[in-house]
C-alpha cells in the first residue's frame, strides 16, 4: 500500500507541473492588465508601469515563469497583486472556510442521500421508492442559487432562526450546507439505490437470507457495505468539487471562501492568487482521489494495491 | 462597483413561494445587540489604510478612521474639519491649514502639523495620491500648528480635492513603527470617530467606537462592515435584520424597500453619471452630425422612468447635476427621431452601422440600458451592434492607444471626486488621451484646452464658474461623449437607523458615522 501510495504521489507532480504551466499561460494569455484595473481611473502610464515593474510583470514570460517556479519550490506562492499579502496566508484563511462547508454539506448530503438511497433500494418499486427518487431529482434538479435564495427567505427573512449568511457563527453555516448538501444528496442518493439493488440480487445476499439473517442486518452489512464503492467514488468526486470552492453558495450566502475568491481574483487578474488557487484544487483532487483509493481497500478486503 | 446578480430575477417567484412560510418578517437573526451597526457592501475591503484602499464605497467606511482635513457639507460646500481654517497665500499657489488643536489620535497621541505633513505626503507617493495630488510641489509642517500645500502653478480645485476621503492624515509615529505599507494597514491609527479592530478579507472589517474623539464620542459602539457580493443576497440581509445599511440594488428592489414599513430607501444626489463615448477620431463618429444624430435618437427619459422605475435622473451636462460651477444645458439634445434621421442624411450615412463595446455587469442594470439603446436606435434606422467584453479585457482595450484602439462607441461612468467641475471634464483634455489617461472618446481641441487651462488658475469663484459654463457649452456642442443619466447610488437602512439619510455624500461615501445612531 505504502509503495503504491508513494506511486502515485510521484505520478502527481508531472501533473501538478502541467497545471501550474496551464495557468501561467492561461492568465498572461486572455487580455486584461493587472496594473491597469488596481491604478484605477486616475491612473497615468508611468504609475501603471511603476505597478508592472514592481510585480515583475514586465520580464519577458519565461523569466517570470522561472521566478514563480523557483518561489513556488520554496513553498511560496508570491503575494496577492490586490493584497500585497502572501497568497498561502490568503488561501489558507479562505480554505478554513471552503473546507467547513465542505465538510458540514457533505454530512447533510450523506445523511439524506443513503436515507434515501437504502430506503429507496430496499423498498424498491413502492412509493417510498418513487418519493425518494423524486426527491433526489428535485435535489440534482434545483439550482443552488434558488434553493439558497428560497432557504434565505423563509428562514432568515421570515422566521428569523438563522442568519442569511456569513462566516462569523457556525449558525451561518447551516443553511448554505444544507443548499450544497441537498444538490449532493441527490446524487448520491441515486447511486445508492442503483448500487444497492445490484448488490441485493446477489447470491450471497440471498444466502444470508436464506439463512434467517434478520433483514436490516442484510441490507446493513451484507448489502450496503458492497454497494458501497461506487458511492464512496461519486461522493470523492462531490467533496472534491466542492474544495475546489462553491461559487455560488459562496456569493449566495456571503461566505469569504476559495471559489469566489477565485472568481473576483480572475476578475481583477490577481496572477498569483489564481495560480495558487488553481494549484491548491489541483493538490486536493490528487488527496482526495488517494484518500477514496484507501477507502475502497477498507472495504473490499479483495483490493489490495501493489 | 461590480455587481453580481445571481437569482435576481428569479427573486420575485422566491419570495413568492417564501410567503407559503406564513407570517410576518421575523425582527431577525441580528436584532438582539442594538449597539453594532452592520453595513453591507458589494465590495470588498481590500485594506483599512484609506491610502491603499480601492473603491469608494470601501473608502468611506475605512476612512472612519483617519479622517480628513475638510469635507463637504449637504450642500456640496468645503467645510473644516481637522483643519480648522485655512488661507491663501503665493498668489493662490499654497494653501495654508491650520489645524485643529487637541485632536486627539487612537494611539493617545495628538495630532501635529507634522501628521498632517507626513500623511499626505506619504498620500501623494500612492498610485492614486500620485495622480490626485498631481499639481502638488511640496507639503511642510509650519509653527503654530499649520501646513502648508504648494502647487506648481496655481490650481483652483485645490482645496476641494482634500475632500476625498481617500487624503486621510494617519499618526507619523505609527506608520514609521510599523515600518511597511503592509505592517500599518494591518492596524492602522489615525484621528478618526472610530478605530481598527480587524480586517478579515473577503469577509468584515470590524471598527469600534472613539471615544474622545474630537467631534464627540461617537453614538453606536461597533461598526461591522460585511462583504455581501450578491445583490439579492444583500437585500435579504437587510430584510432579515442581519444588516442594518446596504448600498447598491436594483431599482425593483429600491421599489420594494421603500414600500416596505421597516425599511428606509436613501437615493441621494449623485456624483457619477453614465456616458455614452463617441470615438471623434475615427469614421462615423469624426462626423460631429453623426454624433448629434445618435444624440437625439435615444431617449433618455423613458430610460430612467421604465428602466430605473424614476429613480434616476437624465443627465443633462458632461459634468454631474450636483458638482461646482454646472449648468443644465442639454435640452438641446432632448429625444427627437425626425431631426436624427434628418442628420443622418445630411451625413450622408442614412443606415449607420457601429458597434457599442461594455463591460457586461458593472454598471447598475447596463445590460438593459444598452439593449434599450439599441431598440431606440433602430427606429431610426441606426443599427447598433453590442460588444459584450468582460470588465478587465474591456477595460484595457479602452486605454489603447488610437492606432490599436477598436472602440467605436463606449459606455462608461464617470464622476467628480471632490464635488468640482475640473475633476469631471479634465478628462477630455489632450493629456488624457490614452493610454495615458480617460479620453477614451479622443477628443481633441484646441478652444477646449485654452479655456479648460483656464479655469485651473482662475482665483475668482464667479469667474471661475463662467469659464466652467464655457466648457460644458463647448463639450456640448462637440459631443465626444453623450451624457444619459445621473447614476444612482442606493442605500436602504432599516428604520431603527436615525441619522444617517443627510450624511451620505454625493461620492457615494458613508461620512461621517460619528453622530448616527440605532434607536
Amino acid at each position: 500500500m505504502r509503495a503504491y501510495l508513494t506511486r502515485r504521489l510521484l505520478i502527481a507532480v508531472p501533473t501538478l507541473l502541467a497545471v501550474t504551466v496551464l495557468i501561467f499561460v492561461a492568465m498572461r494569455v486572455i487580455p486584461g492588465d493587472p496594473a491597469v484595473l488596481l491604478a484605477g481611473d486616475f491612473a497615468t502610464p508611468e504609475t501603471v508601469a511603476a505597478l508592472r515593474a514592481k510585480w515583475g510583470l514586465d520580464r519577458p514570460l519565461p523569466v517570470q515563469y522561472v521566478v514563480f517556479f523557483r518561489n513556488l519550490v520554496r513553498g511560496d506562492l508570491g503575494a496577492s497583486i490586490v493584497s500585497d499579502l502572501p497568497v498561502l496566508e490568503e488561501i489558507a484563511q479562505r480554505f478554513r472556510v471552503t473546507l467547513l462547508l465542505a465538510l458540514s454539506a457533505m454530512l447533510v448530503a450523506l445523511a439524506i442521500g443513503l436515507t434515501g438511497g437504502i430506503v429507496a433500494a430496499t423498498r424498491a418499486y413502492t412509493v417510498w421508492d418513487y418519493a425518494s427518487m423524486t426527491a433526489a431529482l428535485v435535489g440534482v434538479s434545483t439550482p443552488i442559487f434558488w434553493s439558497g435564495m428560497l432557504l434565505i427567505l423563509v428562514f432568515a427573512v421570515r422566521l428569523g432562526w438563522l442568519p442569511s449568511g456569513g462566516a462569523g457563527t457556525w449558525q451561518g453555516y447551516v443553511l448554505p450546507a444544507c443548499s450544497l448538501g441537498f444538490f449532493a444528496a441527490g446524487v448520491i442518493a441515486r447511486q445508492t439505490r442503483s448500487a444497492m439493488l445490484d448488490v441485493l440480487r446477489q447470491d450471497y445476499v440471498r444466502t444470508a437470507r436464506a439463512k434467517g439473517v434478520a433483514e436490516p442486518r442484510v441490507n446493513a452489512y451484507h448489502a450496503l457495505r458492497n454497494a458501497l464503492i461506487p458511492v464512496v467514488t461519486i461522493v470523492g468526486l462531490e467533496f472534491g468539487r466542492m474544495l475546489g470552492g462553491a461559487v455560488l453558495t459562496e456569493t449566495v450566502f456571503s461566505l469569504p471562501g476559495l471559489g469566489s475568491f477565485l472568481i473576483i481574483s480572475i476578475g481583477k487578474r490577481d496572477y498569483p492568487v489564481v495560480q495558487g488557487i488553481v494549484l491548491w484544487i489541483a493538490l486536493a483532487f490528487v488527496v482526495i482521489n488517494m484518500l477514496v483509493d484507501i477507502l475502497y481497500a477498507a472495504l473490499d478486503p479483495r483490493i489490495r494495491y501493489a | 462597483m461590480k455587481r453580481t446578480r445571481i437569482g435576481g430575477s428569479l427573486l420575485l417567484a422566491v419570495a413568492a413561494a417564501a410567503l407559503l412560510a406564513g407570517g410576518p418578517t421575523s425582527p431577525g437573526w441580528g436584532a438582539a445587540a442594538k449597539d453594532t451597526l452592520v453595513i453591507a457592501l458589494p465590495i470588498e475591503i481590500p485594506s483599512a489604510d484609506t491610502h491603499l484602499a480601492i473603491g469608494l464605497p470601501a473608502i468611506g467606511m475605512v476612512a472612519q478612521i483617519s479622517d480628513t482635513l475638510v469635507v463637504l457639507d449637504e450642500r456640496g460646500r468645503v467645510k473644516p474639519w481637522l483643519a480648522e481654517s485655512w488661507t491663501e497665500e503665493d498668489g493662490g499657489r499654497s494653501l495654508v491649514f491650520k489645524i485643529r488643536d487637541n485632536v486627539r489620535m487612537h494611539d493617545g497621541r495628538t495630532l501635529t502639523a507634522e501628521d498632517v505633513a507626513f500623511s499626505l505626503e506619504r498620500f501623494r507617493r500612492v498610485a492614486i495620491g500620485r495622480s490626485a495630488l498631481a499639481p502638488v510641489e511640496s507639503v511642510t509642517a509650519l509653527p503654530g500648528n499649520r501646513v502648508k500645500v504648494t502647487t506648481r502653478a496655481p490650481f483652483a480645485p485645490l482645496l476641494r480635492t482634500f475632500t476625498y476621503s481617500s487624503i486621510g492624515i494617519f499618526s507619523k509615529a505609527a506608520i514609521e513603527r510599523a515600518g511597511s505599507d503592509q505592517e500599518f494597514a494591518k492596524h492602522p491609527i489615525g484621528p478618526g470617530p472610530y478605530r481598527f479592530v480587524r480586517l478579515v478579507r473577503g469577509d468584515r472589517m470590524e471598527l469600534e467606537a472613539f471615544p474622545q474623539y474630537w467631534a464627540g464620542r461617537p453614538k453606536i459602539r461597533r461598526i461591522v462592515v460585511r462583504y455581501i457580493p450578491d445583490m439579492s443576497a444583500r437585500v435579504a440581509a437587510l430584510e432579515s435584520g442581519d444588516a442594518d445599511v446596504i448600498h447598491d440594488f436594483t431599482p425593483q428592489d429600491a421599489e420594494r424597500i421603500r414600500a416596505h414599513p421597516q425599511l428606509t430607501l436613501i437615493n441621494p444626489p449623485s456624483a457619477g453619471f453614465i456616458r455614452l463615448n463617441l470615438n471623434t477620431q475615427r469614421p462615423p463618429f469624426n462626423d460631429v452630425r453623426v454624433r448629434h444624430a445618435v444624440a437625439y435618437a435615444i431617449d433618455r427619459d423613458a430610460i430612467t422612468k421604465e428602466i430605473f422605475r424614476g429613480l434616476a435622473k437624465v443627465a443633462r451636462s458632461l459634468v454631474p447635476a450636483n458638482a461646482t460651477g454646472y449648468v443644465e444645458i442639454y435640452d438641446v439634445y432632448r429625444y427627437n427621431p425626425d431631426r436624427a434621421r434628418q442628420l443622418l442624411r445630411e451625413a450622408g450615412v442614412p443606415d449607420l452601422t457601429f458597434t457599442l463595446s461594455y463591460g457586461a455587469g458593472r454598471y447598475l442594470m447596463d445590460k438593459e440600458v444598452v439593449e434599450a439603446v439599441q431598440a431606440q436606435l433602430a427606429r431610426v434606422g441606426i443599427t447598433m451592434r453590442i460588444n459584450q467584453m468582460e470588465w478587465g479585457q474591456y477595460s484595457a482595450m479602452l486605454r489603447l492607444p488610437l492606432e490599436r484602439n477598436p472602440t467605436q462607441m463606449s459606455f462608461t461612468w464617470w464622476r467628480t471626486v471632490n464635488g468640482d467641475a475640473d475633476s469631471a471634464i479634465g478628462i477630455y483634455s489632450r493629456a488624457e488621451l490614452p493610454p495615458r489617461g480617460n479620453n477614451v472618446p479622443f477628443y481633441v481641441s484646441e478652444e477646449f484646452e485654452r479655456v479648460y487651462a483656464a479655469q485651473q488658475v482662475e482665483p475668482d469663484p464667479t469667474k471661475r464658474r463662467a469659464l466652467i459654463r464655457q466648457l460644458q457649452q463647448i463639450l456640448m456642442q462637440d459631443l465626444p461623449s453623450i451624457p444619459m443619466y445621473q447614476q444612482p447610488i442606493f442605500w436602504a437602512t432599516r428604520t431603527n437607523v436615525v441619522g444617517l439619510a443627510p450624511k451620505v455624500t454625493s461620492l457615494s461615501t458613508l461620512w461621517p458615522l460619528y453622530d448616527v445612531e440605532i434607536r
